[in-house]
């Protein structure tokens, strides 16, 4: 796993490699296209076959449609991988984390989903 | 996908065979294409199953956010509905006093609604009736508030047409600034045209008042320029945009120099406006508590882009066939404690302006009580325009009803 970063207008995404953590910060609301690069740091980190995996949620404040599907296909690709155990790490004051991340454990209920 | 590969049919194949269900029974027959055929089914089924969830989910996710950003519509329309009630409010409220523009201009600037003053140069004006106090000892409470209504109605009109800010209403009188809160070039020009506009609206006023059988007013305004603390004076909880300054007390000085109709202006306002002021008169008065005499100007029109006059009208006035007896009393301010002086009311013009004769003379723009010799308790008021050889031309600043109605019922020589 690489320290990589992907950087836009009001958000960014980056990967600590030591805690196998990725960060999601800002307000994401890009095309279904536009989030391919985020999607391939995703599958990237996954190919890797880390014991575990955190996706730290906790400073995004917004994700639109495109971005939450991009996150539940996530879910069923670790999935299938298998190996892998996913910590998803939320923000109860932000009012759509509390709704939509748990719905990940549909695609992957070995999930494990703190809400801080 | 890989599921796909086990089953070694690619999608092609699987196509070739649903369209042609023969051809499908008979590849069937062999038992490792029918295994294959479940493998296929099961990983479709199981990737369907996925896209049904990720399908729901998603919109799940969808309605989440659109329900968030419904509410914050309903938030932010709510908002706007309150804050058009608050500005309608304000505009209300204000628009009474100063003109929308004024108004406007506070609301889209945020140090409008700020606290605190600066110095400026601004003319001010201060209206007031002669003898109000007098004339409402005969009337009952609603008529006092429907005559104020019709005068300060017609008056804020006339402000704001000139674009004053009515700053206060003192009972009677109106407390007019120019030049503040937005600045005026020409405010002294514009206070003094306002002045006299006043002055001929109370024609209207008085015709107004005569419809709801009301007594007509007089009229006196002082205006003055000069330099005055202006700004939101007050707490955070209660401010008004205000004036303050000596400037304002010799503004009220001024104005009580008036008789009814009469604009008076100070050497300041005059000296603003220069070759453009009309005045009849001009005289020296030394105000209570001002050090130097100030020189006052009796303003009877304007000449250049705001050129107005004062509508004085024919007057007519009666000589009384046989002179009326009544005796005078020098006021010292507004304390009636001097002695009393004899003499004889001579004639009376429309305009409230009368003609005396006395053994002694009082000082010229003193003010008198006088009390006639057939209304023993009737105090009626009046301020000197004139005096020389036993004569005093004396103009009525009180003029109580019962002494109306007494000298209209004597025989009198009219003149034109």
């Amino acid at each position: 796993m690489l320290d990589t970063e992907i950087k836009g207008p009001g958000y960014r995404i980056w990967c600590d490699a030591s805690s196998r953590t990725v960060h999601f910060e800002g307000v994401l609301r890009l095309g279904t296209s536009e989030f391919k690069p985020i999607e391939e740091l995703l599958d990237r980190v996954l190919a890797d076959s880390p014991p575990a995996l955190h996706l730290r949620m906790t400073e995004l404040q917004f994700l639109n449609s495109s971005g939450i599907n991009m996150l539940y296909k996530f879910a069923i690709s670790v999935r299938k991988k298998s190996g892998t155990d996913l910590h998803v790490h939320a923000s109860a004051s932000i009012p759509w984390q509390g709704k939509s991340l748990p719905n990940l454990k549909k695609f992957l209920p070995t999930i494990t989903l703190t809400l801080d | 996908m890989p599921q796909r590969g086990r089953a070694q049919l690619n999608d092609d194949a699987w196509r070739l065979l649903l369209a042609d269900p023969a051809a499908a029974a008979e590849a069937l027959a062999d038992p490792a294409a029918r295994a294959a055929f479940v493998a296929t089914a099961a990983a479709l089924q199981a990737e369907h199953d996925d896209l049904t969830l990720l399908h729901e989910a998603t919109l799940d996710h969808a309605n989440e956010i659109e329900e968030q950003l419904a509410v914050k519509v309903e938030q932010i329309e709510a908002l706007v509905v309150e804050l058009e009630v608050r500005n309608a409010f304000i505009r209300e409220v204000f628009g009474r006093y100063i003109t929308d523009e004024v108004v406007n201009t506070l609301l889209e600037s945020p140090e409008g609604r700020q606290l605190g003053g600066e110095r400026r140069r601004i003319t001010l004006m201060l209206s007031d009736l002669r003898g109000f106090s007098t004339l409402c000892e005969g009337l009952g409470p609603e008529q006092v508030v429907q005559i104020l209504n019709i005068y300060l109605g017609a008056m804020a009109d006339v402000i704001g047409e000139y674009k004053g800010s009515i700053n206060e209403f003192i009972g009677d009188a109106i407390l007019a600034v120019f030049g503040a809160p937005v600045p005026q070039d020409d405010h002294p020009e514009r206070a003094v045209a306002c002045a006299l506009a006043m002055q001929r609206a109370m024609t209207r006023v008085n015709a107004e008042l005569a419809a709801h059988a009301l007594p007509a007013l007089e009229m006196g305004i002082g205006v003055h320029t000069g330099e005055v603390v202006v700004g939101n004076i007050g707490s955070s909880r209660r401010a008004k945009y205000g004036v303050v300054g000596r400037h304002v007390n010799l503004t009220s000085r001024i104005e009580s120099y008036t008789v009814g109709g009469q604009v008076l202006i100070s050497e300041s306002t005059a000296r603003a406006i220069g070759e453009r002021l009309r005045a009849r008169d001009r005289f020296e008065v030394r105000p209570k508590g001002v050090r130097e005499p100030i020189t006052i100007f009796d303003v009877v029109g304007l000449d250049g882009p705001m050129a107005i006059e004062l509508d004085t009208g024919p007057t007519r006035r009666r000589t009384f066939a046989s002179p009326q007896g009544v005796s005078y009393t020098p006021l010292e301010g507004k304390d009636a404690s001097g002695q009393e002086h004899p003499a004889l009311l001579l004639s009376l013009d429309d305009h409230h302006n009368a003609e005396l004769r006395a053994a002694t003379c009082p000082p010229v723009r003193s003010d008198l009580k006088l009390v006639f010799a057939a209304l023993p308790g009737v105090d009626a008021y009046a301020k000197v325009l004139a005096a020389s050889d036993g004569r005093l031309a004396i103009r009525f600043t009180a003029f109580p009803r019962p002494l109306a109605e007494h000298l209209a019922g004597l025989p009198a020589r009219v003149e034109p």
